[in-house]
């Protein structure tokens, strides 16, 4: 191949490569054959608005089909990356590819992505079908084309009667699905979204993610998403990028993000962590942490850190145990007691004044503690914990 | 796994020479739209003033020579222009006076409510800005007259609040309405009484937007002909009236001067107007 | 919001000195004007709608309203064309140039009409820049009459009353949501089609209320017509103020002016209704 491939995005009315390549679009019952989606290059990638850095030399490998999820507080550069990827910024340094091309050069409607945004940005003056249809027209695609997909595509997202409607006629989570099927319609390579439930009610959010999640994977679609909602990221994401301050802090699976994450940020940023500071030694078994505030803990790996000296101890309220007599748990008064329903937490208050938060199962039986009552805190057996270098 | 998501980007994709020149077409029609309608703005007013320096009889531009003999003209041999931009100084700063006074406190009333009696007035005040000024200075005139007030200082006044009230109406309400009502109940709340309260709480807030309205209205008021001419004489001649007589008898070149001076000044207050009270406030 | 007042006085007092102004200084004396343009002649002797069939069944009037109407549509529909190019740059602009475009877009809104005006006569006139222009360019051998035509008058019109033009303009422009050309230019528009299919019809509101403003402000333009029409150009403005102060034939005068005042108000009227419908599709 040339160097210089002439990437546009327009394939023929006639005959439509992209939907080709991704299996048939209407009834799409074939699960597992999901088809190959594009990959996404981040190298190196900053920008500058001023004097403020937003993207902070960002490098990623985002893999065809997946969807991956970029996840930060407000902030922290990731709608910036996202609009540097549709192509509507241009970044200072650096450079986005998609698929076998690097696009830097390319302006948004030469891309091939699509976007969502955030208030669906339809537009008013045109009906239900008009958007949907906007970028074949702008296309040129064949007239019956278009009336097909449009057809197909609202089919996609169940919004078959609402054709000749109005977007001020349709609910919040109506206009997401014309917005979807919008952006869907002219079969993009990468499908961008951005911030895409903040402006739905509670239920309808669940149904929503569920909802985009089934069609990413049936049609294939390689997906980014940017949220700040830490639930709706772990819920969705084959894998997620967190970032902060305009750089990556880590990119892994939910679970891996979940369970061994790689820096204090991250610890802190997803899920509750308790964090307690202590000093590690090596034992024949694996690592012993003698903790500050008293009692020690034992585990066989330490992760990511794992030198001798200081270190700041993370463990999920769920891998702490409240026991009267263990021998080496960590002593704490408790201070508050939250019944759940099936799980109760706990907050606790250690000697130097740090609150620690305990979940126990109702489950697993066990002692209903009370306030003002002195116990110790354990690790359960399976706890997987991170220790960070303090 | 498949290795092919990972491979390195084999080239750089450019946009295609169709795609630019779009782009470019669009904004060199945009930009020479823009620049003729910018230049179309100024170009008048810039014509105006290097005309003023003018040192011949007639309005040939480019001037011939140049000087400032109009505008010593103006000082030395105009008793006539001095006298009208006298009465236009009077005229105007009376309008404004009364005119801020009865739709400052009228704008009180009305700017927070959204009841219709509220809004029918708000439009009715608003009236005057719609409706040709001609028609209200036909009308006032024919109104004295009937009265048996005849044309008088007074009567020109008159018409003068009545069409600088809207500008006046319209900022203030607009500041008004920006202002927290939470801030005023709390302020309540810690005991303030009315009087004091809005002595020390509201009128400073609204103060900018209420002097750039004013401000407003005595430009409208001292630019204005339609009602002036009906409503003055030979002894209240305002400036704008008499600068349109000289123009259309005579193409007297003084004018040219006259508008020197005018628009010099119109800068220099919108300038101050806006460093004091930030003018640009008025995008109805 | 409770409906307790804020200040020493009642919402209904605050109001009570506009309105009785009004009332007897505006709506009076319109009240006047219509009650006088049914009289049938100068003396109080009959009522009528003789006034009204005077001035329809004779061509001559009928031909001054209509060519009034006429002139102020064509200043109205360039004014539109010139304004938007204005608004659009404003909106493509850096907050430095910005503030500089508003500041010389509101400046002649402060500047009196005869100023403005005059500077056209510079323009045009038998010695003004036009014709300088085109006798050096050698075009023409003899100066042109420019000035005291109605092409004149509409070219005049349109570039005085342009800033009314382009406020709302802008205002429309830089209410539309960003999101939406960003979307369209992902989805593949580019920037002659987003302009057209997305940028355009959104802005359409701020060209009414634009079209509106330079139409009544066209129609009722007495100093333009005036000084810029000459006497050979007669229109509705200035045959009011000849009826009225020169033949003193109030009554017909009144009814010129009722008729001039229903004829802005109808074709109004149109353009809100126009723009009431399009605005329901760009609210969304």
């Amino acid at each position: 191949m040339s160097g210089t491939a002439n990437v546009s995005i327009a394939p023929d009315q006639n005959v439509e490569p992209a939907r080709a390549q991704s299996g048939t679009r209407s009834v799409a019952t074939q699960p597992a054959a999901a088809p190959l989606g594009v990959a996404v290059g981040l190298r190196r990638v900053t920008h500058r608005f001023g004097e403020t850095i937003a993207v902070s030399d960002v490098s990623m490998d985002i893999r065809g089909s997946e969807l991956i999820v970029l996840l930060g507080p407000s902030g922290c550069g990731k709608t910036t990356l996202l609009r540097i990827i549709a192509g509507l910024i241009r970044q200072t340094e650096g450079h986005v590819s998609i698929g076998e091309s690097v696009v830097d050069d390319l302006p948004p409607y030469d891309r091939g992505a699509g976007i969502v945004f955030q208030n669906y940005a339809l537009f008013p003056h045109m009906t239900v079908w008009a958007n949907v249809a906007y970028g074949m027209r702008a296309r040129r695609f064949k007239a019956s084309v278009i009336e097909d997909t449009v057809a197909q595509m609202l089919d996609l997202v169940h919004m078959k009667e609402f054709g000749s409607r109005y977007p001020r006629e349709l609910s919040g989570g109506q206009q997401q699905r014309v917005a979807l099927a919008r952006t869907l319609a002219v079969s993009p390579r990468v499908l961008l979204l951005d911030e895409p439930f903040g402006a739905l009610d509670k239920n309808l959010r669940l149904d929503m993610q569920i909802e985009i999640k089934r069609l990413q994977r049936e049609l294939g679609i390689t997906t980014i998403m940017v949220t700040h909602d830490q639930e709706e990221a772990l819920g969705m994401a084959d894998r997620i990028a967190v970032m902060n301050g305009g750089r990556i802090e880590q990119v892994a699976t939910p679970e891996e993000i979940y369970d061994a994450p790689s820096g204090l940020f991250v610890a802190e940023f997803i899920g509750s962590a308790n964090f307690l500071d202590g000093t590690m030694k090596r034992t024949p078994e694996g690592f012993r942490i003698d903790l500050d505030v008293g009692g020690l803990v034992r585990v066989a790996r330490a992760h990511p850190h794992d030198r001798e000296g200081p270190v700041r101890l993370m463990t999920r309220p769920e891998q702490l145990r409240l026991g009267r007599d263990a021998q080496d748990g960590i002593p704490a008064k408790i201070v508050m007691v939250l019944p759940l329903g099936p799980s109760t937490i706990y907050e606790l208050s250690t000697a130097d004044g740090h609150t620690l938060k305990v979940m126990s199962n109702r489950a697993e039986g066990g002692h209903r503690f009370a306030i003002g009552e002195s116990v110790r805190v354990t690790l359960t057996p399976e706890a997987v914990v991170s220790v960070f270098a303090h | 796994m498949r290795s092919l998501e990972y491979a390195e980007p084999v080239g750089s994709a450019r946009e295609s020479v169709l795609s630019r020149l779009e782009r470019w077409s669009f904004f060199a029609v945009i930009g020479t739209a823009g620049s003729v309608a910018i230049l179309l703005l100024i170009a008048p007013t810039v014509i105006v003033i290097v005309t003023s320096f003018t040192d011949s009889y007639s309005l040939k531009f480019p001037p011939p020579t140049f000087g400032v003999r109009w505008y010593a003209a103006l000082w030395t041999d105009s008793p006539d222009l001095a006298r009208a931009a006298l009465t236009s100084l009077q005229v105007s700063i009376a309008a404004t006076a009364v005119s801020t006074v009865l739709a400052s406190v009228a704008a009180l009333a009305i700017a927070k409510r959204r009841s219709t009696w509220a809004r029918l007035l708000d439009s009715l005040f608003m009236s005057p800005m719609m409706l040709p000024p001609l028609a209200l200075g036909l009308a006032l005139l024919a109104y004295f007259n009937i009265l048996g007030a005849g044309v008088s200082m007074t009567t020109l006044i008159i018409g003068h609040v009545a069409i600088t009230t809207p500008y006046i109406l319209r900022t203030t309400v607009a500041s008004y309405s920006q202002l927290d009502p939470l801030m005023l109940e709390s302020a309540r709340s810690l005991g303030a009484r009315p009087w004091f309260m809005f002595r020390t709480v509201t009128l400073p807030l609204i103060a900018p937007g209420l002097a750039a309205g004013a401000f407003i209205a005595f430009m409208v008021s001292f630019d204005n002909v339609a009602v002036s001419l009906f409503l003055s004489d030979a002894r209240n001649e305002v400036l704008p009236v008499r600068l349109w007589t000289i123009i259309e008898s005579n193409l007297d070149v003084r004018a040219a001067a006259v508008s020197g001076v005018l628009i010099t000044t119109t800068i220099v207050l919108a300038i101050v107007m806006e460093r004091i009270v930030g003018l640009s406030r008025h995008i109805k | 919001m409770p409906a307790r007042s804020k200040h020493i006085f009642s919402d209904w007092q605050l109001v009570l000195p506009l309105t009785i102004f009004f009332a007897s200084f505006v709506f009076g004396p319109f009240a006047l004007l219509v009650v006088i343009s049914l009289l049938a002649d100068g003396s109080f002797s009959g009522m009528g709608a003789d006034q009204y069939i005077r001035f329809f069944s004779d061509a001559f009037n009928v031909t001054i309203a209509v060519q009034t109407l006429w002139i102020a549509l064509q200043a109205t529909a360039l004014a539109a064309i010139v304004g938007y190019s204005l608004a659009y740059i404003y909106t493509l602009s850096p907050p430095m140039i910005q503030r500089i475009l508003l500041f010389l877009i509101v400046l002649p809104l402060l500047t009196s009409a005869v100023v403005r005006t005059f500077a056209w006569i510079v323009i045009l006139g038998r010695e003004g820049i036009v014709n300088s222009v085109l006798l050096h360019l050698g075009l023409i051998e003899a100066p042109l009459r420019i000035l005291y035509t109605p092409a004149a008058i509409v070219l005049a019109l349109a570039q005085i009353e342009m800033p009314l033009m382009v406020l709302p303009i802008i205002t429309a422009l830089t209410n539309i949501d960003p999101h939406m050309r960003e979307a369209s230019e992902v989805l593949g528009a580019r920037k002659w089609r987003t302009f057209f299919m997305v940028t355009l019809p959104l802005s359409i509101p701020g060209v009414l209320a634009g079209c509106l403003l330079v139409f009544a402000a066209s129609a009722s333009a007495f100093v333009v017509h005036t000084l810029v029409g000459g006497g050979q150009n007669m229109l509705m403005p200035l045959y009011i103020y000849q009826q009225a102060i020169q033949m003193n034939n109030y009554p017909f005068a009144a009814a010129i002016a009722i008729i001039l005042l229903s004829s802005v108000l109808s074709v109004v009227m149109v353009i809100n209704f126009i723009g009431r419908r399009s605005r329901g599709f760009v609210h969304a």
